[in-house]
């Protein structure tokens, strides 16, 4: 496996969509026949605006002329991450992260479309999700291992103090 | 033609053709101290097929019955478009077959003592990962055929709603959370899960108070504390040796 410090610099690196989404785009309004200009459009100039922005606590995604849509959403909060290729961004070579968090509405919070590295994110948003590795657990350890520490240190003042009382009593 | 002859035929060009991954899915990152990549039971693939017979051989009698009725009051017109909807029963049964196949062969689940993977899906492949973590509960669900064929649904919910049906409970259709369909020792992985959960103190999902205590008890006995004890220590012993010094 890779250096994660790596992965995360290559991520964070990402704002834009990979060009093969315009291409998905398109094929995709081509579905619908006649409709297609229609569906085309707000499309076309989704894909234009599509803006995504990872930081260090979480990530954003932006788009839209007329009405503009900006979405943000720490990775603390992330409930599930869900990767989906279709047929056609199979063979675009582009994926789909929809991420999940707690609010109450079945669909994704946060769609990232036209992802060349969708795999580096996924396991990006992993890697900065609740619960993906025991850190409670490792802090807990450590804590007794310190009040161990503690106790042996007391001990030894305690023995220091009551030596010096007893060289101060027998003067 | 076999049954199974058919699916491999079809499906080895379909799959290429399509792009589909057929391998399992690779394990969530990180280090874990076990990763177990599931099937699910052969016997979920009778199941689906038994569905499968049960709606192909209703749909069937339902055109027979019509076509019983089309000769009784003497429709022509009607007996033929009755008699040309048999084969498409047929047809449709078929491809129900190759789906369920499909379906069968492309699903797989991968369990890390953290996290859990479900990928399915040949058209459209949808993968998911979720952290034990985030969590909220765990339910069985077992139909009477699963429970003859000794298989069952184990279901995962994340917090979250929507999808969700009237009765209140997550349908299979709800995106927030995983099921693990069609196991033989579902309860064995959920009674894991569960020890998971408890042992590494992920819990509700939402921070439980035990966890909040845990990281209190930590913080009151910092480096710098340490540091101090130390010195006080150092301080004692200086005194006894000068109390004894003077002593003499």
């Amino acid at each position: 496996m890779s250096d994660p410090a790596a992965e995360d610099a290559r991520v964070r690196a990402i704002e834009r969509p990979h060009p093969s989404l315009l291409t998905y785009y398109t094929i995709a309004a081509l579905c619908t026949l006649v409709a297609a200009p229609f569906v085309f459009l707000p499309l076309y100039f989704r894909y234009h605006t599509l803006k995504f922005r990872f930081d260090d606590e979480g990530i954003g995604a932006s788009w839209g002329i007329l009405f503009r849509r900006e979405i943000y959403l720490t990775y603390k909060r992330i409930q599930d991450i869900h990767v989906r290729r279709n047929v056609i961004e199979r063979w675009l070579g582009i994926g789909t992260i929809e991420v999940q968090t707690a609010a109450g509405s079945s669909a994704a919070e946060m769609k990232l479309e036209g992802l060349q590295d969708y795999e580096l994110v996924r396991d990006y948003f992993y890697r900065h999700m609740r619960g993906h590795e025991h850190a409670k657990g490792e802090e807990v350890a450590e804590a007794v291992e310190e009040t161990d520490d503690v106790a042996v240190l007391l001990g030894e003042i305690r023995d220091e103090l009551a030596a010096a009382r007893r060289a101060l009593e027998a003067k | 033609m076999k049954p199974d002859e058919l699916y491999r035929t079809t499906t080895g060009p379909l799959f290429r053709l399509l792009k589909t991954p057929t391998e399992p899915p690779e394990a969530p990152a990180g280090s874990h101290d076990s990763v177990v990549v599931m099937r699910a039971s052969p016997k979920f693939l009778k199941y689906r097929l038994v569905l499968l017979a049960l709606g192909s051989v209703a749909s069937f009698l339902f055109f027979l019955l019509f076509i019983l009725l089309a000769a009784i009051q003497g429709d022509e017109a009607g007996l033929v478009i009755c008699v040309l909807f048999l084969p498409v029963v047929a047809i449709g049964t078929a491809i129900g077959y190759i789906a369920v196949r499909i379906d069968y062969a492309l699903r797989y689940y991968v369990l890390t003592d953290r996290s859990l993977r479900v990928r399915a899906g040949a058209f459209t492949v949808r993968e998911l990962t979720l952290t034990y973590a985030n969590v909220q509960n765990l339910s069985l669900h077992q139909g009477p055929i699963q429970r003859w064929l000794g298989i069952s649904d184990l279901r995962l919910d994340t917090a979250g709603g929507g999808g969700a049906s009237h009765e209140g409970k997550k349908g299979r259709g709800s995106s927030h959370g995983a099921s693990i369909a069609g196991v033989e020792n579902a309860r064995e992985i959920r009674d894991q899960i569960q020890e998971l959960m408890r042992t590494h103190g992920g819990g509700a999902g939402l921070g439980d108070p035990d966890d909040t205590r845990a990281r209190r008890r930590a913080s009151t006995v910092g480096a710098a504390t340490l540091a101090v004890l130390r010195e006080v220590a150092g301080e004692a012993r200086a005194l006894r040796v000068a109390a004894e010094a003077r002593g003499e």
